[in-house]
């Protein structure tokens, strides 16, 4: 869990909890024998960070990195495009049955770790092209990353039998594992008082990082405004500072009476 | 899987429901060879065109090479006799869920007219318009099951190493079995003194050891040839022996890598053979009269959609003239292709090309002509002249690579003489023969790690990221850049990722740096930046050293020119070891901002890091430079005083410039010494560089 991937959160630290590190071996050996994985697991529990972490440490390696974000209009010539805008730097041209070619050429040229976040948002052809293409050239490896994945997955001939073994799923974190990553995490958590933690978790995030960080960022805010005004600021997470959070994040905006 | 459904032999219609989403691989099923041909619809594939074209990708078309274009109905018409001549008897196609009912008829005819069992392979969902079109052709239900025993490498078997995975074992096998396989396609373009030494850096191991083991061949028959002293008698033997080279060599980089052997064994018997390369590569009249005998050359025919330019080589290798090869109909062609009568007598046509002849002469009965049609047309029908055979036959030599020449004054065996000046072959003593002998066993390279390549990139002679960057900035594609060079744009290609830049003509890399407004000298990369690029301000040591450095600096930027280090010293009034610390600690400084610290003897100055070209780059220019003129007398000489001087130490030693006398020697000396042929040994003799010396075949043991 970082702040690195979700966006304002400062001073938050790398933390490698166990799903993490089975999914750096699962993605390991993927990337080793040039195989499709994928990453499943509700939002915000560290999916992307830990593809993320990982191609770091492929890039780091030397190999050559794509990271793509699907949306709803991701059909198999829009995930050819970009695999090719992405490969290239140039916006491609042709006819697509050419462009296909052209991306096969240079998957088997560049041998990339491809990584597809929010797969599941893709269109079933979309899927499919990444299947042809890596099952037409597949001297690359591919990873996918989708909370609901086994849906998109199921309506694709072929992509189910191919992740076979190549999953690795990231549960939401619960009691001692939630409280010990969190404190390791941020440094206003760590000598926060764990039934305070516990209450927050269960009202506002129940295990979801992304749900964490936002609450962690309106508490700097608040602290920020703190020091503005020259009044003492919070070196830890307090109730008093999570009420001021929850108003400045707003995460109670929905239980507020009409 | 005991109870097969029968089979029944030509037209079928088969299907086979992959219900349980097992893993097909279409590509390793395919095997055009065994008559079996497997593709995969492509996903969102919305007509029948991107089936055929898929289907003539499986035939072995490459649809990047000449006479493509918007086809699609041609291919329809193409393939049916495409099929046949190959004896495609089935064809698998993955993903038949995905086609349309108008497609499903359309492929069906397709199969039909060239008689083969059409395999349609579906995996739910299943639209009800192919279940009805599968009943319309009162398809055959076949279990997954049978379709695997009778297409190899089809279903993936989880678990059990499927042929995905690459075999462990014959890795580090008998590399002397796929040798003629493993000819390069190109050599690369540098002198023969220092071919071998390039030819291992730059080309696969495979290929490596084709071009060791062919070079002392050549060195070792030609050897034999060259025992005359006197130079102007051996004009004759030369030229016969480079004639009967040409014509048993079946491609040209055969016939380089002899003429590079005839080079080696020249110098060691005191004789300088100089080739022109680019002339005897650039003109057709120059190269090898009977190329592509062998049935591979013969098969990167198949490159080509229409078999029109596979069957004009055929006949130009076949030795008929242009006249006789337009002239030629269909009623003179036999059905097998293999003999065509010209003027009433049979001509026979080579083994591998065959099939080509063939396969044109069926598609043009196809096509309705009558049998006085002329086999070779254009594209739009009309007979061939002259002029549009020669853009064929020159469209396969520049695209594949396969040469054949098609102009009848080639084929009568000039005397020596034309021959050698046609090639721009000359042969002149140089100075007394080398005692010894080359080495021409077969060195035998130690193999690869298994699993370990050697980067591709290590011989990228340019910038490519400057090179790929500048061509977006300038929009244009890869074609267009390959069309203003006059290249192809698979060429391009490689140039843009750094593979085979060694093999590139200088003079390309020239107008490559002209049409994207650079210089050449930019193009070549900068030297590898360290790990941790030094900013000015965390490498610059505190205290005095950091001031002397920054004076210095200032010092040498104010002149601009090259400063000797005493006179800096003096005026600045410091001793010699400061001004060595001051330069040391500008040298590491000066890269963050974009400067260097050029030395010159005990010269210095400071000049933009683009400026100065770095030792290897230099190295490689002057390598090709070598390589475009061939080493001219003088520089043959030394070469020749370095080798003799390797194989017999001689007892004085000279001295740099005792053994380069005259100011032609010494200015010789200089340039191949920075082409990395000669080198400076410990005593300041010039002594052969190590590529020279492996490239030139000195024995391990008389190197050691």
């Amino acid at each position: 869990m970082t702040g690195r991937h979700l966006r304002g959160l400062t001073g938050a630290a790398d933390v490698r909890t166990l799903a993490f590190r089975r999914a750096m071996v699962t993605l390991g050996h993927a990337a080793a024998d040039n195989d499709i994985a994928a990453l499943l697991g509700k939002p915000g529990t560290g999916k992307t960070f830990a593809a993320l972490a990982f191609l770091d440490k492929v890039s780091a390696a030397g190999r050559e990195t794509v990271f793509l974000q699907s949306d709803v209009t991701a059909t198999h010539t829009q995930m050819t495009t970009r695999l090719l805008q992405k490969l290239t730097g140039a916006r491609p041209t042709g006819e697509s049955f050419y462009r296909t070619d052209d991306v096969v050429e240079l998957l088997t040229e560049h041998s990339p770790v491809v990584v597809v976040d929010e797969a599941h948002r893709a269109q079933g052809r979309g899927l499919d092209q990444l299947v042809y293409l890596k099952e037409t050239a597949p001297e690359w490896t591919l990873i996918l990353i989708g909370s609901e994945l086994p849906a998109l997955v199921a309506r694709v001939p072929g992509a189910r039998s191919r992740l076979r073994g190549r999953t690795a799923e990231f549960g939401a974190l619960t009691g001692a594992e939630l409280l010990a990553t969190l404190r390791t995490w941020h440094p206003l958590l760590r000598d926060a008082d764990p039934q305070l933690l516990q209450r927050i978790d269960a009202r506002y995030c129940s295990g979801n990082f992304r749900d964490w960080a936002h609450l962690l960022r309106a508490a700097g805010d608040a602290n920020e405004e703190l020091r503005a005004r020259g009044k003492p600021t919070h070196s830890t997470l307090t109730a008093q500072l999570t009420g001021t959070a929850v108003a400045i994040a707003g995460l109670d905006a929905w239980e507020v009476p009409a | 899987m005991s109870a097969h459904v029968p089979l029944t032999a030509g037209f079928t219609v088969l299907h086979v429901r992959n219900d349980d989403d097992a893993v097909l691989h279409a590509r390793l099923a395919n095997a055009p060879d065994s008559g079996r041909l497997a593709i995969r619809v492509r996903p969102g594939m919305r007509r029948l065109d991107w089936v055929t074209r898929a289907l003539l990708g499986a035939l072995g078309v490459d649809l990047g090479a000449a006479g493509n274009g918007r086809n699609a109905d041609e291919n329809l018409q193409l393939l049916p006799v495409r099929l046949a001549a190959r004896r495609i008897g089935d064809i698998l196609v993955e993903g038949a869920e995905t086609l349309t009912a108008s497609m499903l008829t359309d492929l069906v005819l397709l199969a039909a007219a060239a008689r083969a069992r059409l395999w349609l392979v579906t995996a739910p969902p299943v639209a009800e318009t192919v279940t009805v079109g599968l009943a319309d052709w009162c398809a055959t239900e076949v279990p997954l099951a049978d379709a695997d025993a009778y297409w190899p490498g089809l279903v993936d078997d989880a678990g059990e190493p499927g042929p995905r995975d690459p075999a462990p074992g014959p890795v580090g096998g008998d590399p002397i079995g796929a040798a003629e396989a493993a000819e390069p396609r190109q050599l690369p373009l540098t002198d023969a003194t220092t071919l071998l030494a390039t030819a291992r850096r730059q080309l696969t191991p495979a290929e490596a050891a084709w071009v060791d083991r062919r070079l002392r061949a050549a060195a070792d028959g030609a050897a034999d040839l060259l025992t005359d002293a006197d130079p102007a008698q051996l004009t004759d033997p030369v030229a016969g022996w480079l004639l009967r080279r040409y014509d048993t060599a079946g491609t040209l980089t055969q016939f380089v890598t002899d003429v590079r052997g005839l080079q080696i064994a020249a110098l060691w018997r005191g004789l300088l053979v100089q080739v022109d390369i680019p002339a005897l590569l650039g003109t057709a009249s120059a190269a090898p009269s009977a190329a592509a005998r062998i049935p591979e050359v013969w098969q990167r025919l198949r490159a080509y959609r229409l078999p029109v330019r596979a069957a004009a080589c055929a006949l130009a290798a076949a030795r008929l003239g242009s006249a006789a090869i337009c002239a030629v109909t269909l009623a003179d062609t036999a059905t097998d292709g293999r003999t065509v009568h010209v003027d009433g007598r049979p001509v026979d046509i080579e083994a591998g090309a065959a099939e080509y002849v063939a396969e044109q002469r069926l598609l043009r009965l196809a096509s309705g002509a009558p049998a006085d049609a002329p086999l070779l047309t254009k594209s739009n029908g009309n007979a061939l002249n002259d002029k549009g055979l020669a853009r064929l036959i020159s469209e396969v030599r520049t695209e594949l690579g396969v040469v054949v020449t098609s102009r009848l004054v080639e084929r009568t065996a000039p005397n020596g003489a034309t021959t050698l000046r046609r090639w721009g072959v000359t042969v002149t003593g140089i100075g007394a023969p080398v005692p010894g002998a080359p080495d021409t066993t077969p060195s035998t390279p130690a193999p690869a790690p298994p699993g370990e390549q050697p980067p591709l990139t290590e011989a990228a002679l340019l910038d490519v990221d400057l090179l790929r960057r500048r061509r977006v900035e300038m929009r244009l594609s890869r074609r267009d850049v390959a069309k203003h060079l006059g290249v192809t744009s698979a060429t391009v290609n490689r140039l843009e990722s750094g593979v085979n830049h060694g093999e590139q003509p200088l003079g390309l890399l020239q107008r490559l740096a002209d049409l994207l407004a650079l210089d050449l000298a930019d193009l070549l990369p900068r030297r590898p930046a360290p790990a941790a690029r030094p900013t000015a301000a965390e490498e610059v040591p505190a205290g005095g050293t950091a001031d002397d450095a920054r004076l210095v600096g200032a010092a040498l930027h104010t002149l601009g020119v090259l400063v000797p280090a005493e006179t800096l010293a003096y005026v600045l009034g410091w001793d010699a070891a400061r001004l060595t610390a001051a330069l040391t600690t500008l040298e590491r400084v000066a890269t963050a901002i974009g400067l260097r610290v050029h030395r010159l003897y005990n010269r210095v100055s400071l000049v933009r890091a683009a400026d100065a070209l770095p030792a290897e780059e230099l190295a490689a220019v002057l390598r090709h430079d070598a390589a475009r003129t061939g080493l001219n007398p003088v520089q043959a000489g030394l070469v020749l005083d370095a080798l003799t001087r390797a194989v017999a130490p001689s007892a004085e030693r000279g001295g740099r410039h005792m053994l380069a006398r005259s100011n032609a020697e010494k200015v010789a000396a200089g340039a191949l010494v920075g082409a990395d042929i000669l080198t400076t040994d410990d005593t300041g003799d010039l002594a052969l560089h190590p590529d020279a010396a492996v490239s030139l075949l000195v024995s391990e043991r008389e190197a050691a």
